[in-house]
């Protein structure tokens, strides 16, 4: 054995021993995770699942519109962008390749409390993507050749998100709910903003965030942890101790009751109804989340039952209340004919109005738990989602274990917490509908 | 690809791919599932079982004849979809 394999194989032993939390199970459905800190700092999470001979690998950073201004709005989901387009070593195409030989995929962005780069393998590659997601995290060129087109395709998509009626109502929604908080504008940013940034705002910003006490890596698949761990200190673990700046977001303006409309292109009105709602640890998101599933969760919901099938007043039907680490918001939604417009927003305003007066019946109670707990577990089924929770969760500052307590405060809510929490969210809405031009 | 069949590299890639895709389509149960019901339905599990195996095993000639034998300069249809003038 040669002396540079023993000393790694040592490295390998001293991480594991030392710095390696005990392993535990996430849930019923899970394998069991550990956590790990590399001796800077970072955070590894690893999720050993043989079933299938993959790999999900989610290096999150805390960065993303949570930690932005109107002044730079957006330069999150444009530094993501120019890291994955080249390295020192790598162009991006040859980044892209590297990853399609490993039968997997590797991308970056940025979302509003956090910013991931997600990558997938056959699990033989595990390593090898490993040191590739290292290679796009740590040696970004930011080639100023790019910096241009990449600032012209988020323009672009800027001006496409102007012109889908959902996205523009959800966009004009979003700023009147969060003002000048960091929640208020889509992770793409925005067009005076995008303009300003040059390379060297972008290389500000990823010194500032891409520090170890800002990074998790999660990887979920079939690896061995001990094996995982190692490499990780190996790839990461020169990286000096700091930590990321923490969020100054602007406190959302006070809810309030108003409507506007937006005229966009296109043959459908789309009525938006909204507010600000729980934030991912307030005692009242599990009962939040059950008022937007009786509401607006799958084909049993009020929204659907009723107002599509019974009522015939909508195309479509939904209700978001998304977990967010700052404050929440709450999201009804109806699609529907231009001619229905004015019908189904007083239908939609009463489903609103009746949850707050009338509690939620047992069976209506039991479905919408079982459709919150049922979804997540659901969505939980790949490896590259459960990576994502890993990392999310990690990222957010309450550890996948916060999963378990989620649960079990899902499962608890009554009747009584649903109208509590209806009357609490639900009683001062902004609305905002889109609707074609005559 | 009729005349002289894949590279050796664009082979192994197509291969990667092929078994990344099956992977990952059957990395849920539930795709499991589907992968399973299908072959009893449209092949058989044993060759389904194998598919990877087999996956790995052609060669650049088997590909050459397959195109020849599938992508007829003849027999096709093509349809395009243009912007009104």
């Amino acid at each position: 054995m040669s002396r540079r394999v023993t000393a790694s194989l040592l490295l390998g032993l001293v991480v594991w021993g030392l710095l390696v939390a005990p392993g535990f199970a996430a849930d019923g459905a899970s394998g069991a995770v550990t956590r790990a800190r590399l001796t800077n700092g970072m955070t590894v999470l690893v999720r050993e699942n043989p079933t299938a001979a993959v790999v999900a690998i989610s290096l999150m950073t805390r960065m993303g519109t949570r930690w932005e201004t109107r002044q730079n709005a957006g330069i999150s989901n444009f530094l993501q962008l120019m890291m994955v387009r080249g390295t020192t070593s790598l162009d991006g195409t040859q980044i892209v390749s590297a990853a399609d030989r490993m039968g997997g995929s590797i991308d970056a962005y940025a979302d509003a409390d956090y910013s991931e780069i997600p990558a997938t393998a056959l699990s033989r590659y595990w390593g090898e993507m490993l040191d590739l997601v290292a290679e796009v995290a740590l040696r970004p060129s930011i080639p100023d050749g790019t910096t241009q087109a990449v600032r012209d395709f988020l323009g672009r998509q800027i001006r496409n998100r102007a012109e889908k009626p959902y996205d523009a109502a959800f966009d004009r929604l979003m700023a009147q709910t969060y003002g000048d908080n960091g929640y208020a504008w889509d992770p793409i940013g925005l067009k005076e903003s995008l303009e300003r940034m040059d390379r060297a705002a972008l290389l500000a910003h990823y010194r500032r965030h891409y520090v170890p006490g800002g990074m998790v890596l999660a990887v979920s698949g079939k690896v061995k942890t001990a094996e995982v761990v190692a490499r990780a200190e190996r790839l990461f673990g020169a990286l000096p101790a700091a930590s990321p700046p923490a969020p100054n977001p602007a406190p959302p303006p006070a809810p309030a009751v108003a409507r506007s409309v937006v005229t966009v292109p296109g043959a459908q009105a789309q009525i938006l109804m909204g507010g600000l709602a729980p934030s991912l640890t307030d005692p009242d998101l599990g009962a939040m989340k059950v008022v937007s599933t009786v509401l607006g969760g799958g084909l049993a919901s009020r929204f659907f039952s009723e107002l599509r099938d019974k009522q015939g007043l909508a195309y479509t039907t939904a209700a978001r209340e998304p977990m967010l680490v700052g404050p929440g918001y709450f999201l009804a939604l109806l699609g529907t004919a231009p001619a229905n417009k004015e019908k189904a927003e007083a239908a939609l305003r009463e489903q609103l109005e009746r949850i707050q007066r009338q509690a939620v019946s047992d069976e209506e109670l039991r479905v919408a738990k079982a459709y919150v707990l049922g979804s997540l577990a659901m969505d939980r089924r790949t490896n590259a989602r459960q990576a994502w929770y890993l990392a999310s969760l990690e990222v957010a500052g309450v550890g996948h274990e916060f999963l378990d307590r989620y649960v079990a405060q899902v499962r608890a809510v009554t009747a009584a917490d649903v109208q509590r929490a209806a009357q609490r969210y639900l009683a001062t809405v902004r609305t905002v509908i889109a609707e074609p031009a005559p | 690809m009729q005349a002289e069949g894949p590279t050796e590299e664009e082979r192994q890639l197509a291969v990667i791919k092929a078994e990344s895709q099956h992977a990952f389509d059957t990395e849920t149960s539930d795709g499991l599932a589907n992968a399973y019901a299908l072959a009893e339905t449209t092949w058989t599990l044993e060759a389904e079982l194998g598919y990877v195996d087999r996956l790995g095993k052609i060669t650049r000639e088997q590909i050459r004849d397959a195109a020849r034998r599938y992508l007829s300069r003849s027999d096709y249809a093509r349809l395009a979809f243009q912007p009104k003038p």
